[in-house]
């Protein structure tokens, strides 16, 4: 009796303890340990999980064979400094490497998306240091991010599995287009900043033209 | 990092996890840290909590719906009295504290009255209730999410039952 008395009543008393908690809850600037610590189940979930840490560990042991795909461009507004964008494949796995030695003494600018994929919606955003990253959703599971990283004085490096690599070119520019057991991540740059787009759910050509439609303000 | 990544296996459960992750993480924190009133250990708190949710993402259907938040908040309030309890050195720990519910309704609603007593039930005994008759996890599912025993969470629902008798027999409402 009990047992059917709480299961019948139990959504109510959720509901009613919810109140407890304020809706919005105030942001918290979480420590680099706590970043630290959550990022690899976090990239795990994003790309690809055991297979891919897997074959990171295999391509550290056997010996490879390693066709470079590489790209440089200028950005001109820094004063044609250079940011270098470059993908590594080796045995199953690319890296995906993007460097630029300056300094970008102005703030880190906003970003726009011209495109959205029909029925998605912005279901959260987070912004860490120089990087931001948005987490589009739709009921039936599709999803992608967008996650546009300012490099100042700074190595950024990517490993993915990679069922398959492709280039294309965006913006002048050549860019990137993996698929890491289902999810395909779409990665370009724009003067010194990185931008991956990564999806489930959705056509790669649809990826591709998001990718190709964030532009920097 | 194979341990993390084991957590997590099919690319539905990465999705939501990931926008649980970024839906709650501030709301955990302040869970947490009501709690435990410092930072550092309210951050631990918010990570372990994430292990545990990782390892049963599977019962999560829709990352912003109430059944989420619920089971987000209860298991890091359930994480955050853990790390409470080592604090103090403390193999037990009652947690008799009660949430900051809104004025009870007096219309006489016996479902209101039942609800109203559930919630109002001190911090473990509502949080297995909560996770065993909300979420629907097993006894077991329960003991492996918050670090447990099975005796102990079977034991805790049993007085968690008993608690809630006694307020509704305290209300006038004879339940068995």
């Amino acid at each position: 009796m009990t047992d059917r008395i709480i299961a019948d009543n139990i959504e109510l008393c959720r509901n009613l303890w919810l109140t407890a908690y304020p809706e919005e809850a105030p942001r918290h600037d979480f420590s680099e340990g706590f970043t630290s610590a959550m990022r690899p189940i976090l990239r795990a979930s994003r790309f690809g999980g055991p297979r891919r840490v897997k074959n990171v560990i295999r391509t550290a042991i056997i010996a490879a064979i390693m066709l470079t795909v590489a790209a440089a461009a200028v950005a001109a507004s820094s004063g044609g400094t250079p940011m270098t964008l470059e993908a590594v494949l080796n045995d199953g796995t690319v890296t995906v490497t993007a460097e630029y030695r300056h300094y970008d003494r102005d703030p880190a600018r906003s970003f726009e998306l011209e495109h959205l994929p029909e029925g998605l919606s912005l279901r959260s955003s987070d912004w860490q240091g120089d990087a931001c990253r948005l987490f589009y959703g739709r009921g039936d599971s599709a999803f992608f991010t967008v996650e546009v990283t300012r490099l100042s004085r700074r190595r950024l490096s990517l490993t993915y599995a990679a069922d398959s690599f492709s280039t294309l070119r965006v913006g002048g520019a050549e860019a990137y287009v993996i698929d890491d057991g289902g999810q395909i991540h779409v990665i370009r740059r724009a003067e010194n900043y990185v931008i991956v787009v990564a999806g489930a759910g959705l056509s790669e050509d649809e990826l591709i033209k998001t990718a190709r439609h964030v532009t920097l303000e | 990092m194979l341990v993390y990544t084991a957590l997590l296996d099919d690319s539905a459960s990465r999705s939501l996890f990931e926008e649980t992750y970024y839906l709650y993480k501030s709301l955990m924190y302040t869970a947490a840290y009501s709690i435990l009133q410092n930072t550092r250990d309210a951050e631990d708190a918010v990570h372990d909590a994430f292990l545990s949710i990782a390892d049963h993402m599977y019962a999560v259907e829709d990352p912003q719906s109430r059944r989420t938040r619920a089971f987000v908040l209860t298991v890091t309030e359930s994480r955050a009295i853990d790390i409470l309890r080592r604090r103090r050195g403390e193999l037990s720990l009652d947690d008799e504290s009660t949430p900051q519910l809104p004025a009870r309704r007096e219309d006489g609603d016996m479902a209101y009255g039942v609800a109203y007593a559930m919630a109002s039930l001190p911090g473990e005994s509502r949080r297995l209730l909560l996770l065993r008759y909300d979420m629907g996890f097993s006894t077991g599912e329960i003991a492996r999410m918050l670090g447990k025993s099975r005796a102990a969470v079977a034991k805790g629902l049993t007085r968690a039952k008993a608690r809630l008798r006694e307020a509704l027999k305290k209300e006038g409402i004879q339940i068995d």
